[in-house]
């Protein structure tokens, strides 16, 4: 009954990289921060996954998302099925096209 | 003599295996033997029972190397678990609490103790609570969906495409549930937790690692069934997915009930509060921490008619409440809602861990939510009738 009112117009992307999405933007911007810095950035997300602040992402798994109008670099993710949703690197994405499935080459 | 002497050594070899099969009688006995006693408990119904998943079509060649063509059907994947227990008497007003588990965890979590005390499930029962615990879809008795692994292992897909699977170690434990100095194995000098059951001290066990199991979720689909090759068209529009969508559709089941979440779970109460067509969310209990600093208006104005407690514990290394719970807090309550964060130290109850429901005083700690429920939660008006409990496995969408 409930997923029934679902989805009826989504937009799906796809993950051009391993990446996350969190429930601050905040936490976002700390991961970010310490990104390049391969041990401490799995360190922190890891926990931040245990703990229920952030999710992994892997490369190639299609989420549905919508980019945040405050701000054009974070894209919500997962709105839908586990809402408010997660937070993300916008640019960690690409969407895809409504139909077949293929990158439509806009963020 | 030849025989008396074959005699006395068959005699001395059976003492032998009979010893060493009680010793090992005995080492396996041991959680058991360690189990508390504890009064009779009058239930007046228990069971058990799946929110559905969706059902998906598997070729053969996925099924198993040796299948034929003519196994070729439909599996169901992500279906969640829950087993309930109701007391014969019903704490007045009561809503029937849900209680979910963390990361790398099962619904053992709040069963008994590693060190054979009563656990939480048996205590708000006992407190009269109708008491409900789910396993997060993909884990333990719930389902998840292998389908990625296999289309791997005959290779129709990359290696690199399988979702990761977490896997808790006896270091990140020690870490993440704050216990002490992992490397030492020295505890805090106050630490509530049962540390003999995780290798500390003479005549330790290691019984506690028995509750860490692989974490699956990363197998979670983030899009509805059939959705996932862009068309948006979902197979099964009734499909639940993720533990949030049903645990909102238990809650609605239940004709209102509390949701509790520990730590990778302890936001989940609050994405099933927010799911389209939820309606039977009455309080909200996060365990360390799920606070969120993404809602929308229209998120607050869904939350501000729910109670929201978060629980901490003892040894944060972190100023407690996070800013992001300070946020949303703020956000919760100057809309009229009613937003609680209570630190156990800060009340006076001192070494806590992240595993709060296996401390030594987890009834302490249990006491002190259930007095927020009892302050914060709406009477249940309806508790008198069962007719809104009697659940079954089939047609209930």
């Amino acid at each position: 009954m409930l997923a029934a009112l679902l989805v009826a117009s989504q937009v799906l992307y796809v993950a051009n990289t391993t990446t996350f999405g969190c429930t601050s933007t905040e936490e976002v911007a700390k991961l970010q921060q310490i990104r390049a810095g391969r041990q401490a950035f799995q360190k922190e997300l890891i926990e931040q996954v245990f703990e229920g602040q952030c999710v992994e992402i892997t490369k190639g798994k299609v989420v549905e998302g919508a980019i945040e109008p405050s701000d054009s670099s974070i894209l919500r993710v997962d709105r839908t099925i586990e809402p408010p949703g997660f937070v993300a690197p916008a640019h960690d994405f690409d969407k895809l096209k409504p139909g077949n499935g293929s990158k439509d080459g806009s963020k | 003599m030849k025989d008396q002497r074959s005699t006395t050594r068959t005699a001395l070899s059976c003492a032998a295996l009979l010893v060493l099969a009680l010793a090992s009688a005995i080492a396996a006995a041991q959680e058991f033997r360690d189990l508390k006693p504890s009064p009779p408990l009058v239930l007046r119904g228990e069971g058990s029972f799946f929110i559905d998943g969706y059902t998906q079509a598997i070729a053969p060649k996925y099924i198993s190397p040796s299948a034929f063509a003519s196994d070729a059907g439909n599996s169901m994947v992500n279906q969640m678990y829950v087993q309930y227990q109701r007391p014969q008497e019903r704490r007045h007003g009561a809503y029937p609490l849900l209680i979910v588990h963390g990361c790398c965890l099962s619904s053992k979590s709040w069963q008994t103790t590693p060190d054979g005390r009563m656990g939480w499930d048996e205590y708000f029962v006992r407190r009269g609570f109708d008491t409900y615990l789910a396993e997060q879809v993909s884990r333990g008795r719930s389902g998840f969906n292998a389908l990625q692994y296999q289309m791997v292992l005959v290779g129709d897909a990359p290696a690199t495409s399988n979702p990761p699977i977490l896997i808790a170690t006896d270091a990140f434990a020690w870490n993440v549930f704050r216990w002490g100095n992992f490397s030492t194995l020295t505890p805090f000098a106050d630490e509530q937790f049962p540390m003999n059951t995780v290798g500390v001290g003479p005549g330790s066990t290691l019984t506690f690692y028995n509750q860490v199991i692989p974490d699956l979720n990363s197998t979670l689909p983030n899009v509805p069934a059939g959705c996932a090759d862009g068309t948006c068209t979902p197979r099964d529009p009734n499909a639940v997915y993720s533990t949030p969508a049903a645990m909102a559709q238990l809650a609605n089941d239940l004709n209102g009930a509390i949701l509790m979440g520990h730590s990778q779970s302890s936001g989940y109460p609050t994405m099933a509060a927010l799911q389209p067509g939820s309606s039977g969310v009455r309080g909200i209990v996060q365990l360390e921490t799920g606070c969120f600093g993404n809602l929308t208006a229209a998120d607050i104005d869904i939350l501000k008619n729910i109670p929201i407690l978060i629980l901490v514990a003892d040894h944060f290394s972190t100023p407690q409440p996070s800013a992001t719970c300070v946020a949303q807090m703020q956000q919760i309550n100057s809309a009229g809602g009613d937003m609680t964060f209570i630190s156990l130290p800060a009340i006076g109850i001192h070494g806590n861990s992240h595993m709060m429901m296996l401390d030594h005083n987890n009834l302490q700690v249990a006491d002190v939510i259930i007095n927020w429920i009892d302050q914060h939660v709406k009477s249940n008006d309806d508790s008198g009738s069962d007719d809104s409990e009697v659940r079954s496995d089939t047609n209930r969408r």
